[in-house]
């Protein structure tokens, strides 16, 4: 990095501790994030932005936070910190928050993700390792697609139809997308409640709707909001945000959960297990 | 195996309230094997009352439970095919209600444990008839409007849809890889008729040939596909009931196959040469379940060469082993809008005495999505 260059003169001793400190966490920065990257974001062939990576360049997005809602009774309270509201200023309804708090008293233990499951919405984009947003203009569609999250994808239909009237609900549910002008916006309803929206441990309904705002401010960051109206889990819509980052020169690979899972027999789910084996 | 329940439906389609009509035999049904699980040889009623229906996949269960004197006393579990092909068939999961009287015939687990293949289910709820068969999807193949191979601007084919339309592959042919010129009797899973084929299947090495014959006397039970959702790699992906949709990105020279049955993930074919990155670091020759897959196009056929198989899982149906030694060079044509010959030829010194070719033609289904299948929805 190059703008981080401070220059000071030490008035004090604890003043020069402070621009010491400021300096030694600033270098620990610039060491993980080696290179940022100040380039515009590239466009597409139409003319809006572009997820995907420059001509003849590669890359995949990943997460810089991973939680929707500040939570102090989280399990890993310290890890939501970064989060843009808290989860007593969201319209959470009691049972909702009921059992949030349960989720975490046993470590998100039971969350489907963790049981090789795949999630649509925010915990799809917020899950490790990677993902591509793509455009495919030919078919009129978007792709999203995960390395973790089952090593799946979803489809985003940009062609201006509407959702299914007699949708049933399915873990990718049903998104169409369209473009604000340099923000593409996703909607999405159809989503079973077999997998959780967030690693927050936040429930959600088959009368869950998202709206998911995806911008892209450089080539080196997109910006991710979500609009969550679920008037089975909510008594109003609310919304989160976390920033994506760009790790340049990555593409995606290989990750498939079951590899190592250890706990086939949870795959099936609370109580299944004593009446279904193979 | 249910030839004489397929007889039957006409029989009772006016007359039974609610019927299922399963037939192994058929290639797009039967998820797995059903054997492995159940006692084709015999076969038991039970009547109860719905205690639970798991609408999911891989297959949907019922949960009735039998009391004393309609059956042996207990909570069953009575199996049934996906969610996909009881809706394809005009069956939801509102049609039953917890509560419903049933009656259920089918083939009871082996394991004696109280689960049961259901093949025919009655109620008294309504004059309501469902069966499963090909017929709708017989149909809808010889529906289809015929047409030539569709191009991009360059002339190349394309081998997703044509523009603005939509559409993916399904195999409708035979179950497991055979080799070219052999005409043997298997099921759609790959299992043999007559295990004195096995010698005609592949050009096996003697410990291969043993391992197939093994798993095949086994009924494919230990398949890590149905016990785990281990990933269809390989050709297997191009076996399976709910097919695969071809997505090329020409802009990046690369292309998904994006996979119908399995759990649902992608595999990335690179058309520039390339090799796989951001493995993890120091990583790059870890073996894979999809191998590292680099394509080039042969005039009208792309041909995929493919390494870096591990060995955890089946790289076809039927059971035939592999080695990380695994090669395979995939061939596909496309002949009309409707056919896509997939030809792969195996090239694994651990495991056959020499290379051999399989080869089928999968069929273009038009303007529909894949359907959602997970195979972790619900393990079997």
């Amino acid at each position: 990095m190059t703008n981080n260059k401070i220059s000071f003169t030490p008035k004090g001793f604890n003043r020069a501790l402070f621009f010491f400190l400021l300096v030694i966490s600033q270098a620990g920065f610039s060491q993980d994030d080696a290179v940022v990257d100040f380039r515009p974001a590239p466009r597409g062939e139409d003319g809006h932005i572009s997820f995907e990576p420059p001509a003849g360049e590669s890359g995949t997005w990943v997460r810089r936070t991973s939680t929707l809602v500040i939570n102090p009774d989280s399990y890993e309270a310290q890890r939501t910190l970064n989060a843009p509201v808290h989860i007593d200023d969201i319209p959470i309804q009691p049972w909702a928050k009921a059992l949030t708090n349960y989720r975490h008293d046993v470590y998100l233990a039971s969350e489907p993700y963790t049981r090789c499951k795949p999630a649509s919405g925010p915990r799809s984009i917020m899950s490790p390792y990677g993902l591509e947003i793509v455009s495919v203009p030919d078919l009129q569609r978007m792709y999203i697609f995960n390395i973790s999250n089952a090593m799946s994808y979803r489809i985003i239909f940009m062609d201006g139809r509407e959702h299914p009237a007699d949708l049933r609900p399915s873990y990718s549910g049903h998104s169409v997308g369209h473009w604000e002008g340099d923000t593409l916006v996703v909607d999405t309803v159809g989503l079973n409640e077999k997998s959780w929206m967030s690693r927050d441990g936040l429930p959600s309904t088959d009368q869950l709707h998202l709206i998911e705002r995806f911008s892209r401010e450089s080539l080196d960051t997109a910006h991710y909001e979500v609009t969550i109206d679920d008037p089975g889990a909510y008594t109003g819509p609310w919304t989160s945000n976390f920033v994506l980052g760009w790790q340049e020169g990555d593409e995606m690979f290989e990750y498939v959960c079951q590899e190592n899972n250890l706990s086939p027999e949870s795959m099936l789910g609370d109580g299944r297990l004593s009446k279904i084996t193979p | 195996m249910l030839s004489s329940n397929i007889s039957l439906i006409g029989f009772l389609r006016q007359s039974i309230a609610l019927l299922i009509g399963l037939s192994s035999a058929s290639p797009l049904l039967a998820h797995h094997t059903v054997s492995a699980k159940f006692d084709i040889a015999h076969t038991i009623s039970l009547s109860g009352r719905v205690t639970e229906v798991d609408w999911a996949n891989p297959h949907v269960h019922i949960f009735i439970q039998v009391d004393e004197d309609a059956g042996p006393a207990g909570n069953w579990a009575v199996e049934l095919e996906s969610t996909i092909e009881l809706e394809r068939n005009g069956w939801t999961s509102e049609d039953l209600s917890i509560g419903d009287l049933l009656t259920v015939r089918g083939l009871p687990a082996r394991d004696g444990s109280e689960q049961l293949w259901g093949q025919r289910i009655a109620s008294s709820k309504g004059l309501v008839l469902f069966t499963l068969d090909d017929q709708a999807l017989d149909t809808m193949l010889s529906e289809r409007p015929a047409g030539p191979v569709p191009r991009w601007p360059d002339g190349q084919p394309r081998l997703g849809p044509p523009p603005g339309q939509t559409g993916y592959w399904i195999n409708t042919g035979s179950g497991s890889l055979l080799e070219d010129g052999q005409s043997i009797m298997m099921d759609a899973e790959g299992v043999l008729a007559n295990i004195e084929d096995a010698d005609q299947v592949a050009p096996f090495q003697d410990w291969a040939k043993d391992l197939y014959v093994l798993r095949q006397r086994n009924a494919l039970r230990n398949d890590p596909l149905y016990l785990f959702c281990i990933p269809p790699g390989g050709s297997r992906q191009f076996q399976l009931p709910y097919g695969v949709q071809l997505v090329e990105q020409r802009n990046r020279d690369r292309l998904f196959v994006l996979m119908g049955s399995g759990n649902r993930n992608w595999r990335l074919i690179y058309n520039d040469e390339r090799n796989q990155v951001s493995q993890l670091s120091g990583n790059d020759d870890n073996p894979l379940f999809y191998g590292r897959s680099l394509a080039r196009w042969d005039g009208d056929t792309l041909v995929v060469n493919s390494s870096g198989f591990n060995e955890g899982f089946w790289f076809s149906n039927g059971g035939l082993p592999h080695t990380g030694l695994l090669q395979l060079e995939e061939r596909l044509t496309r002949s009309d809008l409707n056919t896509l010959r997939y030809s792969v030829t195996v090239n694994d010194p651990g495991a056959y005495t020499r290379s051999w070719t399989s080869s089928w033609d999968m069929q273009w289904v038009p303007g529909e999505e894949m359907p959602e299948y997970y195979c972790q929805d619900n393990r079997q």
